[in-house]
């Protein structure tokens, strides 16, 4: 601090402290020495160092001049006496009088440019504003000295604000920020200046920085000398990268002029964004799609940056539409489909049915140490549905076919079948079926021929794709009588899955149950239901899955007798109660049991049990 | 030219002719289709499931059948040899009473040129896989479509039916050799 002594009495306003400082020799009895013999009064440019002194406080100060006139104790002719004079002291001329609540002590001599004191502010030493002086005597002891090192005003001053403090952050809720996005942050620490303060010191200035960026801030309130409230802005267009939080408070005595508090660790957090197929799809134009075509979406930030920086983060999708996670079928029990998985960065969905406008959402969260949440990033859909609600199947049923002499045939006939061991026309046995078949039986090798019980027929659905079928049994119980007791077979489990998956390939699909009626059974009967489904598969897409189109229910259910029994073969006309389409094709729809995918318990097999 | 020589070159031609002719007339020994055998499991425990998977291609140019009867998990349509270890032909299952334990449905089908159709097959519904070792399964359909006829066969696959008490491995098993 620099002042002249042209400014003294300037700024002497009452109830202020006009700080003198003054640099007396006590002893007149070397009259010709003197303490200081430099230049002194007006133009003469001293440093006091500190210049501010908080109450309660001792400080070592010094005060230097530019070119030499400070002497040795040897050749001053008292010890030096250095006075602090306050305001009122020194309007009245009066430069000799310690202010009362200063005390000024180990005034030692350094060089002939600087000497160094001890300033001891009492405690209840009142706030008081800026001026200083120093004058040296020479000699002439008590008022009086004749020499002047300098005068200055309104340099000194006693305030809290003087208090050198430097802030420490402890914490920093959150230690997070979202680009773009107003956060706010709490910091937590110690020896914060409250912006508003008794003694109008400067507040505690926080800051946040990026790289080269210094994070947007507002709303700063320095609450109390332990918290800190604000709201945080990086940029828009910030990546995930760290930040650095910190505070610093004022210093009246400086260089240097801020206390740096120490630097909190945080993160700025970028805005997700969705992509396909390698293209940012998040806030663009709604994205075209088919049922069963595999989605794949990723999205910034990446699982492995946002692990490289946080030990605990979660992914939330919100997908509309009726979608899942996939469909992969097998002989083995339950094949519901898996729903698709909506807490990864990425997402791996199809859509099974159609519609327009499906929004996909995508936001994540980060432990820091509070869960922040990002803002959403949204990305529109519109998937074709493909024939969903118009395709059916129609069924011919050899029932309702007529034969050459235009009757309609009976569902059931009685067939005989080549079976072992001669496996031709020599060996037969009669069989049930459900339609007309000849040629080898199942134990023979050949291909069988015939009319079957009933034919599905696909159709309505895009040509874009194909046809396939699963055919699910839900009953299928033979019951074969004897003369005493019967013996029934029944499935294992119910609904069973029908030879494989898929049924059939295709636009077509063709069944005809069948039993065998050896000897010695007096009667024999099936009753067989079973939902054939109806399935379609885009082609026009890679790797899709097949979606539901709907089922058809249908049965047969048919009885026969022989009389000629227990020895001799000789099969009555089958009486058939039920065989074709039971109602129509039921569509599937998204509210349909598993979405319409046919589900089974496992492959269908029979166990037999006999009474006799 | 000599009449010796005429009657020389006349005789060279009618062989030269003759042994075209008798080559041009070998019937074609080229199936109809073809058989791919593999088994999603190539370990089996003890008592445990044996499925095989049948692949069935049409190597013509014309529609073929690939008609069957099917039921409980077998498909009639073709014929099985199982053999085990030491080469002997494995025995069926039998069962009390067949008609009960077999659902059989009559299932038309047609293969278009160059398709393919797979069928699953549940072998140890039909044969006796009740002694550990390595079973070797080899399937078969009548050639209807081949002038020399017969039957087309698949490859030989091998299945493990591990010892009483153990486990598969939870490797990814496949077979198809």
């Amino acid at each position: 601090m620099r002042m002249t002594s042209a400014r003294i009495g300037k700024n002497a306003a009452p109830l202020r402290l006009l700080a003198i400082l003054v640099f007396l020799p006590l002893s007149a009895t070397l009259c010709h020495a003197q303490c200081f013999d430099g230049a002194s009064g007006g133009g003469v440019y001293a440093i006091i160092s500190p210049s501010h002194f908080a109450p309660g406080q001792s400080y070592n100060a010094s005060v230097t001049v530019p070119s030499g006139g400070f002497n040795p104790d040897t050749e001053c002719p008292t010890p030096a006496v250095l006075y602090i004079v306050n305001a009122a002291s020194y309007g009245q001329g009066v430069y000799y009088q310690e202010d009362p609540f200063v005390t000024v002590s180990n005034l030692t001599y350094v060089s002939t440019t600087e000497i160094t004191f001890t300033v001891t502010v009492a405690s209840n030493a009142p706030t008081e504003s800026d001026a200083w002086s120093d004058i040296s005597g020479d000699g002439a002891g008590g008022a009086g000295g004749s020499v002047w090192l300098v005068s200055n005003l309104e340099a000194v001053s006693i305030t809290p604000c003087a208090l050198a403090v430097t802030p420490t952050i402890t914490s920093i809720q959150p230690a997070a920020f979202f680009a773009g996005e107003s956060t706010t942050v709490t910091i937590t620490g110690t020896g914060f200046m409250p912006t508003t303060n008794a003694n109008s010191c400067a507040p505690t200035t926080p800051s946040i920085t990026a790289g080269s960026e210094n994070v947007a801030l507002s709303n700063v309130n320095v609450v109390s000398p332990t918290e800190i409230t604000l709201a945080a802005t990086p940029q828009g267009s910030d990546p995930l990268e760290a930040a650095s939080v910190t505070a610093a408070n004022y210093s009246l005595n400086g260089p240097p002029y801020f206390l740096n508090s120490n630097a909190e660790p945080a993160d700025i957090l970028p805005v997700p964004t969705i992509q396909w197929n390698n293209n940012i799809i998040s806030g663009a134009k709604a994205q075209n799609a088919v049922v069963g075509q595999p989605i794949n979406l990723t999205t910034t930030p990446t699982a492995v940056s946002l692990a490289a920086m946080f030990p605990f983060w979660q992914s939330t999708w919100e997908v509309a539409g009726t979608n899942i996670a996939g469909y992969t079928p097998s002989t083995d029990p339950t094949v519901s489909p898996a729903s698709t998985v909506l807490t990864n960065t990425t997402l791996s969905t199809y859509w099974i049915y159609g519609g327009t406008g499906l929004k996909t959402t995508y936001n994540y969260c980060v432990n820091a140490p509070v869960l922040m949440c990002s803002p959403n990033a949204s990305a529109t859909f519109n998937v074709a549905g493909q024939g969903q609600g118009s395709a059916k199947v129609s069924v011919t049923d050899y029932g309702a076919t007529k034969n050459k002499n235009g009757k309609l045939n009976n569902a059931a006939t009685i067939d005989y079948l080549y079976v072992p061991p001669a496996c031709t026309s020599a060996s037969t046995l009669p069989f049930l079926d459900y339609g007309s078949v000849s040629g080898p039986g199942p134990e023979c090798p050949g291909i069988p021929t015939g009319a079957p019980g009933i034919t599905f027929t696909a159709s309505g659905a895009s040509s874009n794709g194909t046809y396939s079928y699963v055919q699910t049994i839900t009953t299928d119980s033979r019951i074969y009588t004897l003369a005493s007791g019967n013996c029934t077979a029944t499935l294992k489990q119910s609904p069973a899955l029908d030879s494989s998956y898929p049924y059939e390939d295709g636009n077509f699909a063709i069944d005809g149950p069948e039993i065998e009626l050896p000897l010695p059974y007096t009667s024999a009967s099936r009753n067989f239901v079973a939902k054939m489904y109806l399935m379609w598969t885009s082609t026009s897409v890679a790797n899709p899955i097949p979606v539901p189109l709907g089922y058809q229910q249908w049965q047969f259910q048919a009885k026969t007798t022989n009389p000629g029994a227990p020895t001799t073969l000789s099969w009555t006309t089958p009486t058939v109660q039920a065989h074709g389409a039971v109602g129509t094709f039921a569509q599937a729809s998204p509210s349909s049991t598993d979405y319409g995918y046919p589900t089974w318990g496992g492959l269908a097999t029979e166990t037999g049990v006999c009474t006799n | 030219m000599t009449k010796f020589v005429k009657v020389l070159i006349f005789a060279i031609l009618a062989v030269v002719v003759s042994a075209s002719g008798n080559f041009a007339q070998t019937p074609s020994a080229k199936p109809s289709f073809s058989l791919a055998l593999s088994a999603p499991k190539t370990e089996v425990a003890l008592g445990g499931d044996v499925w095989i998977k049948i692949q069935q291609t049409n190597l013509s140019d014309q529609t073929i059948s690939c008609s069957a009867h099917v039921g409980n998990g077998v498909n009639y349509g073709f014929g099985y040899e199982v053999r085990d270890q030491h080469g002997a032909v494995v025995a069926k299952v039998v069962r009390p009473h067949p008609e009960l334990s077999a659902s059989y449905n009559f299932r038309p089908c047609d293969l278009r040129p160059s398709q393919s159709k797979t069928a699953n097959t549940l072998l140890s519904r039909l044969y006796e896989f009740d002694q550990p070792g390595e079973y070797t399964i080899q399937v078969s359909r009548p050639d209807a479509g081949n002038s020399k006829g017969g039957d087309v066969k698949s490859n030989t696959i091998t299945i493990s039916v591990l010892p009483e008490g153990e486990q598969p491995s939870a490797k990814p098993q496949a077979a198809s050799h």
